[in-house]
């Protein structure tokens, strides 16, 4: 029955798939000389085109781009919650949230800046179909006060209400912890209401993420930002795998960044640190390669629940990081080898 | 004539007396408003060149629309402040309207005037209610603390420590209490607010206050709000105190309020007289939007009825220098919507007329047929006198909430009740009375061939609707020579009689024989080059449009069609005959049923039941399956549809 009751939105998955860039593409794309380039080979040879068509090429900005290739997420990720029902579809929508969650980070950043919201409009993407947030009275806003009260009726209130001001340097950080939170333990509540049995796979795989964004946290929390036991806490993530409350609690402790190497010595995740001097510059992109063979994985093997439908859009999120990283990577104009080795896709 | 015909009026007056002339439009009401800019653009609205009119002519040259004049929006606004104001008690009445003589600068002042004198009043409701308001939060805040048996006066006054009291989300309270033997203060859990949010004591030291706070920041921590520095006793006492307060607080709320609704009730008639002239000139403004004006004069134009002319022109005769003129579609009118008539019989049945489409207005409407033939076919298939009656009561019911399709069922129904006595039967009971006509189950091949029969009598009536629609547009090629038409009509009529006289119980006339089939072969033949047959009666040329091959082709199959089609459509019809005595067979299988049980309880259980699904599930079929035989067989022969529907100003504009 369960296989039966997903086999429809599994092979929309499957086709869906088959039209993802592949790694001719992804040499094209690193070989482009510059922005206008990537943006020409991505508008006539990939699915992207339909979303950067509107643009004007002679007149490109590097995140314009880069916040377009989200509408085609937005829109597959609409595509399939029209096969599910309840629960799933629910659980689907949180990755809608995600999108939506940046959205907002930028206009909170635009007015911690005093900037005109108005002018960010080609930077927020959002699924226009299932957002309950007022974009466009947002972007209205001009202070801090009416752009909370126009959130009132959503989430994100609770969160931004206790910040009676915003200040970069402050309130900035916090704010946008809080909300990273947010999503993390939505995301976490909506898991634990899929079927379990059914879905025993992904959520294997979407505890060991919070695993690692937990252990990367906690890590830089100590080496960079100094912080106290307390905030480390405060802002880690619940309903990890391997990482249970006890050993986060542990890691915490740790006196320095070498006790909580030893302490993971014997984990999966010891890889994050396996290295001598490179650790720091390459930490995020290991942490996402691993979730890209986790997620191929899940892709290829999971038969039932949700499992190949979210490591699709997991898999697309991958996409459009490397691409914007190739996009960026014309910035510092930087070599083809070089580029590659920022991408999460390993490319031969 | 069931499609009423209308005409165009076309108006030009001057302008000092355009608010009273829309005025008297709108009270008209039975009018369809036409944008005038529109009608002069299209060369439609042409006025008679004499001296007298240089003025309104002249105009022409320097029109402007009243779309982008006209606003309506301050009316709607103030109508709508007076609407809240009296909670919906106030309405539009007609007849105040039409007597008042609703000058809108008095109009507005009084609005004005009375909202000023209300806002004292509102001011001190407002007030009162955010003090309610801040009590009822003092009292949720002392509410979490009601088991302390502390003075508050002590806590707020400690020298060292600062106390909070504050929720935080139930995410955040899962990682509080993972650090609770390690922050700087000293936590206590107080309880669970709804919101999925809980609610925590905090104590910190003051020296830790810096901490403590970024800790708490950390965790999204809300301190709730309403603790005052007033309130120095203990927590139960303090909520006491405050009950006590906002119960005398209620009751003054209680009096302003009565007494705002007497003040209320005083103004009502001033308020009446200003929401209905507010109302009126919301409405004129939004007339005046289809009006073009020039310096001087106005420009209307709008579709009445041609019974309606003598009327308007006798409103028009009030208004010196008022130029009316009248115009139908023959005299370059443009178009005109349908406005169709029906007794009371027909029309509710115009609401599934509709559903297929609006008569073009020079069509016949098809209203009467298909209520007749409606009504015979459903109580037809759908006889019984106890469920009739049951369906013409909830039709009764649902007509009496405004539902036009309850009125429908209503007619139904009674058919249904006729029927009903027609084959003696009483929800599905055939002992209880006998049968005027028939039993349908006794009879199986007269239902049948019956139900061919009035199927028979249905299509002929269609092919004559038919040929007066397309003659009516001087169709002849389809009128005349169609498969629809005279032609087919007469094919159709032929081949039935060589039936009837073949195989049916006349007796053989040998000698008709051979002129029907001739007239057969020759129908078929007619149909076959109508095309080129017309042209050349008419004298159009080309007489082919599309090339004589292509023509050939299509019509061949067209004539294919055609041939099948008189005989399917033909025995479509009997399934009227096989409803019935599906009707008849499925309460026999539950009597069946009911009488196996041997249970008296248990019986009637079923046969109520079978009632029940007879009444639901197979009056929802056959009403289907009439209406398709309508829509289908019927309707593609004769109907287009394509009119659009007349509205009365009513419906046009539909402000409040």
């Amino acid at each position: 029955m369960s296989k039966s009751k997903h086999a429809c939105i599994s092979t929309k998955v499957l086709s869906m798939s088959s039209k993802k860039i592949n790694d001719d593409d992804y040499k094209a794309l690193i070989k482009a000389k510059n922005l206008k380039e990537v943006f020409q080979y991505l508008r006539d040879n990939t699915y992207y085109g339909d979303f950067l068509n509107g643009l004007d090429q002679e007149n490109l900005h590097r995140t314009v781009i880069e916040a377009h290739l989200n509408d085609l997420k937005i829109l597959k990720a609409e595509k399939l919650m029209h096969y599910l029902f309840g629960e799933e579809k629910a659980f689907l929508q949180i990755y809608l949230v995600r999108m939506e969650i940046e959205s907002l980070r930028i206009l909170i950043r635009g007015i911690a800046r005093n900037d005109d919201l108005e002018s960010l409009r080609e930077l927020i993407i959002y699924s226009h179909k299932y957002s309950k947030i007022p974009f466009d009275r947002l972007m209205k806003a001009k202070d801090w006060e009416t752009f909370k009260k126009i959130l009132i009726n959503t989430d994100y209130y609770r969160i931004l209400e206790i910040h009676k001001e915003i200040k970069v340097d402050q309130d900035l950080v916090v704010i946008e912890k809080s909300l990273d939170r947010f999503y993390y333990d939505s995301l976490r509540n909506r898991l634990l209401k899929l079927n379990q049995k059914q879905n025993c796979d992904l959520i294997k795989v979407q505890r060991r993420n919070i695993d690692l964004l937990n252990l990367v946290w906690v890590y830089r929390g100590k080496k960079f930002y100094n912080l106290s036991r307390e905030e480390l806490i405060a802002y880690s993530l619940r309903g990890g795998l391997e990482l249970t409350d006890k050993r986060l609690m542990a890691l915490v402790n740790a006196k320095d960044f070498l006790e909580l190497k030893e302490m993971i010595k014997d984990s999966d995740y010891f890889f994050l640190f396996n290295h001598t001097k490179t650790i720091d510059l390459y930490m995020e992109r290991r942490r996402e390669r691993y979730l890209y063979y986790t997620y191929l994985k899940l892709f290829g093997e999971s038969n039932s629940g949700l499992g190949r439908v979210i490591a699709y859009i997991r898999l697309l999120d991958f996409e459009i990081e490397d691409i914007t990283s190739i996009i960026e990577s014309k910035r510092y104009r930087m070599g083809e080898n070089e580029t590659k080795n920022y991408l999460i896709r390993p490319i031969e | 004539m069931a499609i009423e015909n209308l005409i165009m009026m076309n108006v030009v007056g001057k302008i000092n007396y355009v608010d009273k002339f829309t005025k008297d439009i709108f009270l008209f009401n039975d009018i369809q408003i036409v944008d005038a800019m529109h009608e002069i653009d299209s060369g439609r609205f042409i006025l008679p060149i004499r001296e007298e009119n240089i003025g309104e002519l002249l105009g022409f040259s320097k029109l402007v629309s009243g779309e982008s004049m006209m606003d309506e929006k301050n009316f709607v606004k103030s109508v709508k402040k007076l609407d809240e104001l009296y909670k919906g008690s106030l309405k539009l009445d007609m007849g105040l309207v039409e007597k008042g003589n609703n000058d809108l600068g008095t109009a507005l002042t009084k609005a004005k005037e009375f909202e000023h004198n209300l806002k004292v009043e509102y001011d001190d409701i407002r007030k009162i209610k955010e003090k309610i308001e801040k009590l009822k939060k003092s009292r949720k805040a002392y509410g979490y603390l009601s088991e302390l048996e502390v003075e508050m006066g002590e806590l707020n006054q400690l020298e060292n420590f600062s106390i909070s009291l504050g929720s935080v989300s139930r995410d955040n309270a899962a990682r509080l209490k993972s650090i609770y033997n390690s922050v700087t203060s000293i936590v206590f859990h107080v309880s669970n607010q709804e919101d999925n949010e809980e609610v925590f004591i905090i104590i910190s030291p003051n020296d830790l206050e810096i901490e403590s706070q970024r800790i708490l920041k950390a965790l999204n921590f809300k301190p709730i709000e309403g603790f005052m520095k007033e309130y120095t006793k203990v927590p139960k006492e303090i909520i006491a105190d405050i009950d006590a307060e906002l119960n005398d607080i209620n009751t003054t709320y209680d009096e302003l309020e009565k007494k705002l609704d007497l003040h209320l009730e005083e103004y009502r008639e001033e308020a009446l007289l200003s929401y209905n002239t507010l109302s009126l000139y919301g409405n004129l403004n939004v007339i005046k939007k289809s009006m073009a004006f020039s310096e001087e004069n106005f420009y209307f134009s709008g579709w009445i009825s041609k019974k309606d002319q003598k009327r308007m022109e006798a409103i028009a005769a009030k208004y010196p220098d008022l130029i009316v003129m009248f115009s139908n579609s023959s005299s370059g009118g443009g178009k005109p919507p349908t406005k169709m008539k029906n007794n009371w019989l027909f029309r509710p049945f115009e609401a599934l007329v509709k559903m297929y489409g609006v008569p073009s207005y020079n069509e016949l409407d098809p209203t009467p047929f298909l209520s007749i033939t409606y009504m015979f076919c459903f109580g037809f298939m759908f006889g019984d006198v106890g469920q009739g009656l049951l369906l013409a009561l909830a039709g009764y019911l649902l007509g009496k909430k405004g539902l036009e399709l309850g009125k429908v069922l209503m007619r139904l129904g009674i058919c249904s009740t006729f029927f009903g006595f027609m084959y003696g039967s009483v929800f599905g009971f055939e002992e209880v009375i006998h049968a005027v006509w028939l039993r349908p189950f006794d009879e199986v091949n007269t239902v049948l061939s019956m139900a061919i029969l009035i199927g028979i009598g249905m299509l002929f009536v269609a092919y004559i609707y038919s040929i007066i629609n397309k003659l009516k547009k001087k169709d002849i090629k389809e009128g005349v020579f169609g498969k629809n038409g005279i032609c087919g009509f007469t094919l159709y009529a032929s081949l039935l009689a060589l039936f009837g006289l073949n195989y049916g119980q006349f007796e053989i006339v040998q000698w008709l024989n051979p002129i029907l089939i001739t007239v057969c072969i020759a129908m078929v033949l007619i149909v076959l080059v109508r095309e080129p047959f017309a042209n050349y009666i008419l004298k159009n040329k080309p007489y082919y449009e599309e090339g004589a091959s292509s023509y050939y082709v299509e019509s061949g199959f067209e004539l294919f069609e055609m041939l099948l089609g008189m005989l399917s459509n033909t025995l479509s019809f009997i399934r009227i005959g096989a409803f019935a005595l599906t009707h008849v067979g499925l309460f026999m299988a539950f009597q069946t049923l009911a009488i196996m049980v041997q249970n008296g309880v248990i019986s009637i259980g079923i046969l109520i039941f079978a009632n029940v699904l007879i009444i639901v599930l197979e009056g929802l079929i056959v009403s289907i399956q009439a209406l398709r035989l309508q829509f289908y067989e019927l309707f593609s022969k004769y109907y287009s549809g394509d009119g659009i529907e007349f509205k009365p100003l009513n419906l046009q504009i539909n402000l409040f």
